[in-house]
């Protein structure tokens, strides 16, 4: 055999180009010839900037293309988030694109030639497509208006989709039914950051890693979750011998691997804990009184909010019923009593449920203080401990030692946390806790200091929660319920006064419950999967198949969803198409389409844009029935017709969707090509045959939402230019801004060292732990809240019958639902099934060991998993674990969709379940 | 054929052991040593594309490896877009 044959000689070069480039990367030396090898490999492939797909993170990726074609990617070496580095799941970004089964063509059930929702699936033309869906939305809306028709979005939106879907749905339709998958994830931290800051977002970056000497994990297993985000704390601790990491956890995980100790407590307690903690920092004097005085409040609000499950049992399945029953009512135990000042067995009628759940006011620290008393060491010790084998003196000493390293002055500390805060029926309060530790102690908004709220989605801060795609949002902050928001929207948006609907809509399980009570007809999903990332789906599959009800699923990939769609369509992946991100330090990433996408698949944005141009001014802007609309200035339960006022504006009824909110003058003046920009394709602009910058376009009239009130966004060219990695917003003259409210790096703040600066909820009534007392509004200009909260217990525990823990998550292989990881086939080998995480003995005593086979059932349903007891996740005796990757294990069926009532985010993290061998 | 370029780093002196480790597996070659902060970049050569990730977890578990991290990747010949063709399994 020769070895100088040009195949073998093409792979021997292409091996040292890739390792140099590897080496550079890394920042290993290489030779001046190793660096030709790379330049001559790579000569005819062209590498663009990228974002990785997968978590909040945001890591930054080269993307190698060649021919139109995504060929090889690395770690972006210039990316200040992961230098070069990428997790299992980054590192395999491109081939996901090139999975098994990917859509190209429109798909409908049909019977003859005609739409059938008993049919089956057949691929169809677009026009088809798009023709009935507009023909099926019209049909709801003349019935049911703006309330009966619904989006459910994404936090893996770009950008400009999320920003068209908003102006689609909110003066389109005039509909409010708009939320995304961010609602099960982020919505508790969004309403955290609002009810204490009064504005969404985290102050930190990033660097505090880098500068800080303790690590606090509030219930997320950072390692599997952000993983190269916990890269840089290993190495931070592996360099910084000092460096201390407490992992608080409901079961020991990859997580506790490096931490110096890992708290297991029972769910829904870590309430009682940071009671504990913000008791004795009182109790040891250890507050910044300095700090707290000049810019916080104390406040407190309402404790009897119901877990957000329908107040009715109407739909429940008869098993349900018991624990959907304490929605409205329930009887204290030991602990909720002692810990709310109560009696043991007392009736408590939830009569704070739904629109009460927020409301909050101020108190006096003298409040504060005895709202905290009853959270002693021995109660708390006593309440929480969750591992029954762990000896009591060993947990209060971890617990003593949690409130030591956080107390002491001379540490930088840093607290994480994401879903096991999130994900949880009082996530809101636990969010208000966390800040209320760092408050207290002035360690926050600072290098090495801060409460940090990690975002689980790419692009949940970017798109959903900046472009506000929730029911009750606008873009930066702005509320539908508020009418100086609607009104600075409407004029951005060019459409007339009182277009947008004031009433909020329903939020994502709203949604859902909207398909099974027959108040919601036409629902159209984007980026997510509904029906198998939702808890307690076994209503939601059974609802889709309402014979009114008409499902769109948009995915690149035939989802668990697409078999309960009446239409399928297919839709471009990243790079696939143009796009921007925003990631959890708030860095605005964006990038340049590198590829096309297959067959007739199109861009999201397309879809939207092709759809609108179906819908008429006249069949949306008369007058609606908003049933329950009750504001000033509005005719109870209808929005006023609007066609008149926008005759005025020039607007002809006649004119489609598209003209108004998409081909406005001044989005078709945004040029394509772009001069200034090296990619020459657009996916959107192609098919629909536009010599504007769509993206570019809907992203310029969006910036100015953000400019001048603390959100402000750069121009687009400057995200997408081949140097910029990325800027952390507010980005004013053009820098960015590490420490939001922090006078030396925020320009919003001029005085005072700092100023939280942000306007929602900074005029509250005033009262005592208990009630409102004055309710005149008191304004409270630049100052963060620090609550006090109750410990309030789980509203379904394990019994005799269902005598288990289930807690839910993701693992570091695979993505959410695993669509486009579990094609990635070096990702589907590594974990090709979600496993049942058990306690050994737990296992033992139902006659399980390793590998079997168990059937997981509860109020909801059963389904069955491998039991594993022995790697990744050891779970506390009366605890289980799985994940929700898995097509064959679907996890949210046996799932409660009991959420924060304040939040709306379901708790995935609780339900009550029973474990038996599989028949 | 899938490459691979990996980042492996042994503990400090123990660099010349973790070589000899890695060149005694099949389907991996080293290039570029950087004895000064024990790292090397390991090519992976996969024709069944579950080599890679098999020989993956082979070097991260060596016992002379301390971090093992995926860097790069070239795919090109497996490139290639699957459309779905089988629509009975969505009904």
């Amino acid at each position: 055999m020769t070895i100088n044959t040009p195949q073998i000689k093409r792979r021997e070069l292409l091996k040292s180009g890739l390792a140099a480039s590897a080496a550079m990367t890394v920042g290993i030396p290489v030779s001046e010839i190793a660096k030709a090898a790379v330049q001559s490999t790579e000569g005819t492939v062209v590498w663009t900037k990228g974002v990785c797909r997968f978590c909040g993170t945001g890591c930054g990726l080269l993307v190698g293309t060649r021919d139109g074609r995504v060929i090889a990617t690395k770690g972006d070496p210039d990316a200040p988030v992961n230098r070069g580095l990428n997790c299992i799941k980054g590192y395999f970004n491109a081939k996901i694109l090139y999975g098994k089964d990917r859509l190209t063509q429109p798909l409908m059930r049909r019977t003859n030639g005609k739409f059938d929702k008993n049919g089956k699936f057949e691929a169809v033309s677009w026009d088809e497509a798009l023709d009935e869906m507009a023909k099926q939305f019209l049909r709801v809306y003349k019935k049911k208006g703006p309330t009966g028709v619904a989006i459910t979005g994404s936090g893996q939106y770009t950008i400009p989709e999320a920003y068209a879907a908003s102006k689609l749905v909110k003066a389109g339709w005039r509909s409010n039914n708009l939320d995304p998958n961010a609602r099960l994830c982020m919505a508790s931290a969004v309403v955290g950051f609002y009810q204490v800051f009064g504005i969404d977002e985290p102050a930190n970056n990033y660097s505090d890693i880098e500068k800080c000497n303790t690590m606090i994990l509030w219930g997320n297993n950072m390692a599997e979750a952000h993983p190269v985000l916990w890269s840089r704390v290993a190495d931070r601790k592996l360099t910084h011998k000092d460096t201390k990491i407490i992992n608080v956890t409901t079961y020991r995980n990859m997580s506790s691997n490096l931490a110096d100790q890992t708290i297991i407590f029972k769910p829904n307690t870590d309430l009682a804990i940071l009671n504990y903690i913000l008791r004795e920092i009182v109790k040891r004097d250890a507050v910044d009184h300095d700090f707290v005085n000049k810019h916080c409040i104390f406040a407190a609000g309402a404790m009897d909010i119901g877990y957000g499950m329908r107040p009715t049992d109407k739909y429940a399945f008869p098993a349900e019923k018991d624990v959907q029953a304490k929605q409205n009512e329930i009887k204290l135990d030991k602990w909720e009593a002692i810990a709310q000042g109560r009696k043991e067995g007392q009736v408590v009628k939830q009569t704070q449920q739904g629109g009460k759940a927020g409301a909050h006011w101020s108190i006096t620290f003298e409040e504060f203080k005895k709202g905290l008393e009853p959270y002693t060491l021995d109660f708390v010790a006593e309440l929480s401990k969750g591992d029954p084998d762990e000896p009591m003196e060993e947990y209060k000493k971890k617990l003593v030692n949690l409130a030591d390293t956080m107390i002491d002055k001379k540490n930088d500390v840093l607290s994480f946390w994401c879903m096991g805060a999130n994900q949880h029926q009082r996530g809101v309060w636990v969010n208000e806790q966390i800040y209320a530790v760092h408050l207290l102690l002035a360690k926050h908004a600072r290098p090495g200091n801060g409460a940090f709220s990690l975002t689980g989605q790419p692009s949940a801060c970017g798109s959903a929660r900046e472009v506000g795609t929730f029911c009750h949002r606008l873009p930066s902050d702005l509320l539908v319920a508020a009418k100086p928001a609607r009104v600075k929207s409407e004029k951005i948006w060019g459409v007339p006064e009182k277009t947008i609907n004031p009433k909020v809509g329903q939020a994502f399980m709203g949604i859902l419950r909207g398909l099974e009570d027959d108040s919601i007809n036409f629902l159209w999903t984007q980026v997510v999967n509904p029906f198998q990332a939702a808890p307690n789906s076994n209503h939601w599959l059974k609802a889709a198949r309402h014979p009114d009800n008409f499902i769109v699923v948009a995915d690149a990939y035939p989802t668990f969803s697409c078999q309960y769609a009446d239409l399928v369509l297919p839709v471009a992946m990243i790079f696939e198409k143009w796009g921007l991100y925003g990631n959890a330090e708030r860095r605005t990433q964006g990038w340049q389409q590198m590829a096309n996408p297959p067959g007739e698949a199109r861009t999201d944005l397309w879809t939207m844009m092709e759809f609108a141009k179906r819908i008429k001014i006249k069949d949306c802007w008369g007058e609606q029935p908003v049933p329950g609309l009750k504001v000033e200035g509005y005719e109870d339960g209808k929005l006023p017709s609007v066609l008149d006022a926008a005759k005025e504006m020039g607007i002809d009824p006649e004119a489609t969707l598209y003209d108004v909110l998409y081909a406005r003058d001044d989005y078709t003046k945004v040029a394509w090509p772009d001069p200034d920009l090296e990619s020459k394709i657009n996916s959107t602009a192609a098919p629909a045959k536009l010599n504007w910058f769509p993206e570019k376009a809907l992203f310029n009239e969006y910036r100015q939402f953000t400019l001048g009130d603390g959100h402000d966004l750069a121009d687009f060219n400057t995200y997408m230019n081949s140097t910029t990695r990325g800027l952390m917003w507010p980005v004013v003259n053009g820098k960015e801004t590490p420490y939001r409210f922090n006078q030396d790096y925020d320009p919003y703040v001029k005085e005072d060292g700092y100023q939280f600066y942000g306007k929602l909820f900074k005029a509250i009534p005033t009262g005592n732990l208990y009630g409102v007392t004055d309710p005149k509004p008191v304004p409270l200009p630049n100052k963060a809240k620090i609550f006090y909260r109750p410990y309030a217990a789980p509203v379904e525990q394990p019994d005799q019958n269902y005598d288990l823990w289930l807690c839910t998550g993701r693992i570091l292989e695979h993505w959410h639902t695993g669509s486009m990881t579990m094609r990635v086939p070096e990702l589907e080998r590594a974990q090709p099934n979600a496993f049942l995480y058990m306690n050994p003995d737990d296992a033992a005593k139902r006659g399980l060991k390793n590998g079997d086979y168990a059937t997981v059932e509860s109020r909801r349903g059963k389904i069955s998993a491998i039991v594993q007891t022995n790697q990744r996740n050891f779970m506390p005796k009366g605890t289980t674990w799985l994940a929700f990757f898995d097509r064959k294990v679907q996890t949210n069926q046996v799932v409660i969709d009991a959420t924060d009532p304040i939040s709306e985010e379901p708790d995935f993290k609780k339900s009550a379940v029973k474990v038996y061998k599989a028949g | 054929m899938n490459y691979s370029a990996l980042v492996v780093s042994s503990a400090p002196g123990r660099f010349p052991e973790m070589l000899k480790a890695i060149e005694s597996l099949s389907n991996v070659e080293i290039h570029h040593k950087d004895e000064k902060t024990c790292r090397c970049i390991v090519i992976i050569e996969g024709e069944d594309i579950g080599v890679e990730m098999d020989k993956f977890k082979e070097i991260s578990a060596l016992d002379e490896v301390v971090d093992a991290s995926l860097v790069a990747h070239n795919f090109e010949e497996s490139a290639e877009i699957t459309p779905i063709q089988d629509l009975t399994r969505l009904n």
